[in-house]
């Protein structure tokens, strides 16, 4: 169980969306007696955030229900049993999930690891495998799968993320983050201390460096690379095509 | 032929977003407000199905985390010790063996394994094994019984033994050993007394709880020790 080093409760409770517990201080006393139907309400308030947590630390869809209530129960118990009192309830829940979730990637990938070694390294490896087949074939179809260098990421790809990314404050970044939640405006400028006419204008700013920015490195492609880049913006949802709503903006959009 | 327009360039500012936010710890936690605000726009958004399914999941959620708790209290308050048994110095039933054992700190064992039940007086049988009793238990009247059953998994397994403080008071969350109207003897965790009523409660979500009369006491004493055999 992950640790909290913001365990000091402060004056600067959140209010938190329960009628039976107005605050996550009251929500938490009433866990730390055993109340039952105190813990119900942190189930129903945290679960549909810790299963989109869930999904985006990419736990499988059959696994993420066990996986969510297995981490709320862990963290409501160590809540009980050691009457800990996080100062941010919800970074405390959020955080303790995607550092579980971490573990069980790399948990994961060290089983499939000395799955493949076995395979592999036959006389290093802990793991015994019968051998049925000592041919060639055999042997290279059991090979890792990234060891094949053409699967490694692709460079433009990468490129284009660290280009967008480069030079993004850490306000900016907040901001992308709130766009990408569907934020309301106003929620934003609280977020960030600025007003809601200033969010705009920022939002303006930044999707105008962005189109600048991703159409100088669209450019810089070569032909396959671009294609590549096309391909991973369908797998990622984005489009790129034109929407005929957009088709008047032509003159001011950038164009390759 | 590509161009941006401003959709496109949003669902690029999103997926650099997303990417931030699962990639930065700092970024992602920074705001406990933000997060609230999408823990209940998450819960807004939920269809009646997913609705109801969270109710009863919650429900669920909740009974096994009180259970959890209790039992991770009572494994503190009772940690697993090396059994050290020994043939008892008399054969005698247990009424008269409990003296004989309790001035050589001993316990009595009985081979009448707990919730076994089929209405055999406790006091009348016989014994031949005794437990040495742990340094840390002070002299008394004690009896050591076998478990069988899991309704109090997992904290007790079936043919772990158990040490019974014979005159303890029990209060609410000790663990007893109790017998019940049919003359069977049970192993449970008091979860409540209320009134003339006592609640005895298992661990195992999958048995129900047992109510019995507090006066006259069923109580035949309290769990202080728990013991596998190595």
């Amino acid at each position: 169980m992950e640790q909290s080093d913001n365990t000091a409760r402060g004056e600067d409770d959140e209010a938190i969306a329960s009628t039976r517990y107005p605050t996550s201080a009251r929500l938490l006393a009433a866990i730390h007696r055993g109340d039952e139907a105190a813990i119900r309400e942190f189930f129903l308030l945290y679960a549909p955030l810790m299963r989109d947590q869930a999904r985006r630390m990419s736990i499988g869809h059959d696994e993420r229900d066990e996986f969510v209530m297995t981490v709320l129960d862990d963290v409501v118990l160590h809540l009980m049993e050691h009457h800990i009192v996080p100062r941010y309830l919800t970074r405390y829940v959020v955080a303790s999930l995607r550092n579980r979730a971490r573990n069980w990637h790399r948990d994961s990938a060290r089983r499939l690891a000395t799955r493949e070694r076995a395979y592999t390294e036959p006389s290093a490896s802990e793991q015994r495998i019968v051998a049925e087949c000592y041919s060639e074939y055999g042997m290279r179809a059991s090979e890792q799968l990234g060891s094949d260098p053409s699967s490694s990421p692709s460079g433009s790809i990468a490129g284009l993320a660290q280009r967008l990314s480069r030079g993004l404050t850490r306000d900016e970044l907040v901001m992308l983050i709130c766009v990408e939640r569907h934020l309301p405006l106003r929620e934003i400028g609280e977020q960030l201390g600025i007003t809601y006419s200033a969010v705009r204008v920022k939002l303006h700013r930044l999707r105008e460096r962005f189109r600048k920015l991703a159409i100088e490195h669209l450019r810089a492609l070569k032909p396959d690379e671009r294609h590549e880049l096309e391909r991973f913006f369908r797998r990622a949802e984005v489009s790129l095509t034109r929407t005929p709503a957009a088709k008047h903006k032509e003159s001011t959009n950038g164009q390759l | 032929m590509v161009s941006f327009d401003d959709r496109a360039i949003n669902d690029l500012m999103s997926a650099v977003g997303r990417e931030a936010e699962l990639t930065d710890d700092d970024l992602a936690l920074q705001d406990e407000r933000f997060l609230y605000w999408l823990a209940n726009d998450l819960r807004a958004g939920l269809d009646q199905d997913q609705r109801s399914k969270d109710e009863r999941d919650a429900a669920e959620f909740a009974r096994r985390a009180l259970t959890r708790l209790k039992v991770r209290v009572a494994e503190k308050r009772l940690p697993r010790r090396k059994l050290k048994e020994r043939a008892a110095s008399i054969r005698a039933t247990l009424a008269h063996s409990i003296p004989a054992a309790s001035r050589e700190r001993c316990a009595t064992i009985l081979d009448l394994a707990v919730a076994a039940g089929g209405g055999r007086e406790l006091w009348d049988e016989p014994c031949d094994r005794w437990l040495e009793l742990p340094e840390d238990v002070p002299s008394g009247r004690y009896v050591a019984l076998r478990v069988a059953g899991d309704s109090m998994a997992p904290l007790l397994g079936s043919r772990e033994v158990i040490l019974i403080e014979l005159d303890a008071t029990p209060r609410v969350d000790d663990l007893i050993v109790a017998r019940l109207p049919d003359q069977s003897h049970v192993v449970k965790r008091i979860a409540s007394m209320k009134g003339s009523i006592m609640e005895l409660a298992s661990f195992n979500p999958e048995y129900e709880s047992i109510f019995v009369a507090r006066d006259p006491s069923p109580v035949v004493g309290t769990v202080i020790a728990r013991f596998t055999r190595e």
